[in-house]
């Protein structure tokens, strides 16, 4: 499976596509499940009722409604007056943060699919999508010196994506990902709101600042993300987690009485040097009982939770983004149609 | 520190397995970079186990016992002081090793004789190119080889047989020079040099010449040898004599215990055995050079006529334990043979010279145990001249010889008498009127208690002519012959008109058993050789005094006679040293039976006249013989069987150094001796082992 750029598209977003989803990424749409409120019209369903070409609901004429917008077959059929509803659709901005940190690097071989390879390719495929029904693009990762939050305010313009390109090309894991930075830059940046997309194995991520020398506890850190992650979605964002493992992480694959010394890729850990027998069982339920928290932690704040799992096919959990983008939800839209009451 | 087996050393590189085994285990992790270390659980307990050197202190010990057990099969040695010369230039050698009992003595732990072995291969080893060498024990009957060129092998295989066949002998060092000397032969144009390697005892280096004849070199190498007197304890020669005043089977055992060297009092354990049964024990203080005489009694029970007696030291880590154990022949039944000469016989019995004493005799001997023959004066030299010419000791057969009234013997008889009462005979002289001062003190003089002055008529003295008899003196009970006697013997009514006056000597050691009134001895004793003497001064008939009317007389001669015949224990006379041989009479075969109960048998001789000899006396202890074709059983009580003992010179416990003499040689190379340090090594290791074990038993527990 190819993850890295095409030879013979430079520059180009679909350069950086699998070709396993390429086919996907030509052939489907970018669709969101929930109606937002964008900033200006664009291909996506607003909340709030317009011009659209989609039919929306009837309803009783209001005194002070825009005359336009009485649907007359309706009033004819039904001898009174009602207003025709439509869909709005409104330009969507989507915001891809990239958690690249020394972890995602793994397995670190060049003949292996990294956890940076798939978070690459799905967000650059998305990107791809958006661009081609030209909604901005705002985008959040490590860059050479610490982290690079210049794209974090959303911009249809070209050079956008190309800086994208940019960052995707040369995005190879630092030590740490600074998620505090991060997220105080979207919550400058994305002023209306947006589908932030957000790619991390959220493993053993830091959320500073911390006293010095006091050992961070990666779990209230991860729990520190996902509340600031739901702040996002509080404030109308859809928050998409896409949690990127590998393959290994999950099935821990050392199982006999060969001694293994595990290096921690943060650094942030001393060497373990055990056969992977005698760690294996401890091991994955320690990591069960994590992938489950983090799940737990997801639906309760309202935040979408999947998983991308390298070293496995990924067309499956592309589509699985796709669907889990699209899928309309029936709370959101008895809100949509509360509010449009008022 | 040298090594015999330095290349054994190589295996020190064995040291190096478990650190390599453990730095390459440790090369075997595979290195994984991985994302999620924080779920792996560090202190999986068997990782730790395989990863780390958890037990240094363990390794550190095996490491150790590895290297000591690696180290002490390489052999390693300490040059040691020059302990031995040699002659440096190609020569011919005797060694004399000394085998002799003394050589068993532990100094610092190593006998005597152990050292020796090692000084032999030493000197085995330094001797120069093309020297030959012989070895031979000082024991007569023992190893003897011919000259050969030095050879490692010979010297094992003599110590082999000190091991196995050496017995504990009393032979001087010196007399092992002459057949030294003819195992040299005769000069031929190479040097010749005895070796003798012995210790400083009376009968070891001390009993060499300073120089031998026919130029050969002599060369004393002292072993054993010690800066402050070894201390050890020993049992002396032990005698007995019955006890009849106890019970008719009653015995005293007499033993000298003695302590050579030490420092402060010791008390040491002395057990009498009797028959293989405990009978009894008791505790000896000893000081510090001191002999002490212990004395048992024991009524022999049962109807064996005679008993197998023990004497041993117990409790006590001797330098020299050969002479901790003493046996003996216990004999109840033993007739005593007395032989009397009438000195001045008569046709009445009042008037003869020996009624008294012989009724005396047989009146307190109920038994029969008592065998008294009677002779005339030139019976007694016809015995003795006869026994003489066939060549026999004379007057083996009798343990008691009195002579009542008889006149001097003649020189040749004297001489006989005097041979025989040091080998152990009792002789009992008593004077009368036939008995001539002069005559006497020259025959006899030597052998009297005290010489005699001349007889003398009591009451004599200026001014008294009234009185013309004397009285006795209480008995002096604490003479020995009146052991176990409490009372007085009631002679003091005795009247003598005439006795012998006796010269004073005060280098003579004499017990006086009664004197009269006017103090002048009555019966004085002395001991001469392992015999005994006794002299009346008055006669035994009533001819001088009325002593022989007394009622006291018959317990003083029955306990007169039985203390002189008491020969010096009945052992003695059937006591040979270890290795000696046994003569016994030759016109048949025997069968002896050794302490360890099996039986040898001993063929006749071949020359009528001739004794048989068993020569077969390794062990010391107690032997039987009976003639062969009888059966063995406890109950033999045959006139021709024989007991005797076998046992160790008592001389040879003597182990105080006498100067050895020193000798020059020109041409002598002092070699350096090897100290070997691997038990050092091995006890250590032992240590180690021992700690390890214990190390990992508590670590073990500690674990479950």
């Amino acid at each position: 499976m190819a993850t890295r750029r095409h030879a013979n598209s430079p520059g180009d977003l679909l350069g950086l596509v699998p070709e396993e989803l390429l086919g996907l990424v030509r052939s489907r749409e970018l669709e969101l499940g929930r109606a937002i409120t964008g900033g200006r019209h664009g291909a996506h369903r607003s909340r709030r009722p317009g011009s659209g070409h989609d039919f929306l609901e009837h309803r009783a004429y209001i005194p002070g409604d825009d005359l336009r917008q009485l649907d007359w077959r309706a009033v004819a059929r039904r001898e009174r007056l009602v207003v025709r509803r439509s869909e709005s659709e409104e330009a969507f901005a989507l915001a891809l943060l990239f958690d690249d940190n020394a972890g995602m690097r793994y397995p670190g071989t060049p003949e292996g699919v990294s956890k940076l390879d798939v978070a690459r390719a799905f967000g650059a495929s998305l990107a791809h999508m958006a661009q081609r029904r030209r909604d901005p693009l705002a985008f959040v990762c490590s860059g050479d010196a610490g982290l690079d939050a210049r794209a974090a305010e959303p911009s249809a313009r070209l050079e956008r994506k190309a800086a994208l390109v940019d960052a995707l090309d040369t995005m190879q894991g630092r030590e740490r990902f600074d998620w505090r930075g991060a997220l105080e830059a979207f919550a400058v940046g994305l002023r209306r709101p947006s589908s932030l997309v957000v790619f991390s194995d959220l493993i053993e991520p830091s959320f500073g600042p911390r006293a010095s020398g006091e050992e961070e506890d990666p779990e209230r850190a991860i729990e520190a993300i996902l509340d600031a992650l739901a702040a996002f979605a509080a404030r109308g964002h859809i928050v998409t987690l896409v949690q990127t493992l590998h393959a290994d992480e999950l099935d821990f694959p050392w199982e006999g009485d060969e001694v293994l010394r595990f290096i921690d890729l943060q650094s942030q850990r001393p060497e373990i040097e055990a056969t992977g027998g005698s760690l294996r069982a401890r091991y994955l339920e320690r990591f069960a009982a994590h992938l489950e928290a983090v799940h737990r932690h997801c639906e309760r704040r309202g935040i979408v939770h999947l998983r991308a799992i390298a070293g496995r096919p990924l067309a499956p959990a592309f589509v699985e983004l796709l669907d889990r983008l699209a899928a309309r939800d029936a709370s959101e839209g008895r809100g949509a149609g509360g509010g449009a009451r008022r | 520190m040298n090594f015999a087996s330095p290349w054994m050393l190589l295996g020190l590189l064995g040291l190096a397995l478990p650190i390599l085994a453990h730095l390459l285990g440790r090369r075997e992790a595979r290195r994984i970079p991985f994302a999620a270390t924080r779920f792996l659980d560090a202190s999986e307990p068997r990782v730790a186990r395989r990863r780390q050197l958890r037990d240094r202190p363990l390794l550190w010990l095996r490491l150790l016992i590895l290297a000591a057990l690696v180290t002490a099969l390489a052999r390693p040695f300490v040059r040691a002081p020059a302990q031995v010369t040699v002659y440096g230039a190609t020569h011919d050698a005797v060694i004399i090793l000394d085998d002799s009992a003394s050589m068993r003595l532990r100094v610092e732990g190593t006998r005597a004789l152990d050292e020796a072995v090692e000084r032999a291969r030493e000197i085995d080893a330094a001797l120069a190119p093309g020297s030959r060498v012989a070895w031979i024990t000082s024991d007569p009957h023992g190893r003897e080889d011919a000259l050969d060129l030095p050879q490692g092998a010979r010297v094992e295989a003599l110590a082999a047989w000190l091991d196995a066949k050496a017995v504990p002998h009393a032979h001087p060092l010196a007399d092992a020079l002459d057949r030294a000397i003819a195992t040299l032969g005769p000069e031929k144009g190479r040097p010749r040099v005895v070796y003798a390697l012995s210790d400083a005892t009376a009968g070891g280096l001390p009993s060499l010449p300073a120089t031998l004849p026919g130029e050969i070199a002599l060369i004393p190498i002292e072993v054993g040898a010690s800066e402050t007197p070894v201390e050890h304890v020993g049992l002396g020669v032990p005698s007995w004599t019955p006890a009849p005043e106890l019970d008719p089977r009653a015995l005293r055992i007499k033993v000298p215990v003695q302590r050579h060297a030490g420092r402060d009092e010791i008390q040491v354990e002395l057990v009498l055995e009797i028959d293989g049964r405990e009978e009894a024990r008791t505790q000896v203080g000893l000081a510090p050079d001191a002999v002490q005489e212990v004395e048992f009694t024991h009524t022999l029970m049962g109807e064996s006529p005679a008993a197998a007696a023990t004497l041993r030291l117990e409790g006590l880590d001797d330098a020299l334990p050969i002479d901790d154990r003493r046996d003996l022949w216990l004999d109840a039944e033993s007739a005593t043979r007395i032989a009397v000469v009438n000195g001045d016989p008569s046709e009445r019995r009042e008037f003869d010279e020996v009624y008294f004493l012989v009724t005396a005799i047989r009146a307190a001997d109920p038994a029969g145990r008592i065998r008294v023959r009677g002779w005339a004066p030139e019976q007694l030299a016809a015995a003795v001249s006869e026994a003489e010419a066939a060549g026999r000791e004379p007057l083996e057969d009798i343990d008691l010889l009195v002579l009542a009234n008889v006149p001097a013997p003649d020189a040749p008889l004297a001489r006989a008498l005097q041979a025989r009462v040091e080998a152990g005979m009792g002789l009992w002289i008593s004077v009368g009127d036939r008995v001539e001062t002069q005559a006497y003190n020259t025959a006899l003089g030597e052998l009297l208690p005290l010489r005699l002055r001349g007889p003398s008529f009591a009451g004599t003295a200026p001014g008294r002519s009234e009185a013309r008899v004397e009285g006795l003196a209480p008995t002096h009970l604490s003479h020995p012959a009146f052991a176990g006697q409490s009372e007085d013997l009631d002679l003091a009514s005795t009247r003598t008109r005439r006795l012998f006056l006796l010269e004073p000597d005060a280098s003579r050691d004499t017990d006086l058993a009664l004197s009269f009134a006017s103090g002048a001895p009555a019966l004085i004793t002395r001991r001469f050789g392992r015999g005994r003497v006794a002299l009346s001064t008055t006669s035994l008939d009533r001819d001088w005094s009325d002593l022989a009317l007394r009622a006291g007389f018959v317990p003083l001669v029955d306990q007169m006679v039985r203390w002189l015949a008491g020969r010096a224990g009945a052992a003695s006379e059937e006591l040979h040293w270890v290795g000696d041989a046994v003569e016994l009479e030759g016109s048949r075969d025997w069968v002896v039976r050794a302490p360890d109960g099996v039986e040898r048998p001993v063929a006749a001789a071949r020359e009528p006249g001739d004794a048989s000899r068993f020569s077969d006396t390794r062990q010391v202890g107690l032997y039987r013989a009976r003639p062969a074709g009888r059966e063995s059983g406890e109950g033999e009580l045959e006139a021709d069987a024989r007991r005797f003992v076998v046992a160790v010179d008592p001389s040879e416990s003597d182990t105080r150094t006498q100067p050895i003499p020193h000798v020059e040689l020109d041409d002598a190379v002092p070699v350096e001796g090897q100290r070997p340090q691997w038990r050092l090594l091995l006890a250590l290791a032992a240590l180690a082992l021992a700690l390890e074990s214990w190390l990992r038993t508590r670590r073990e527990s500690a674990k479950a």
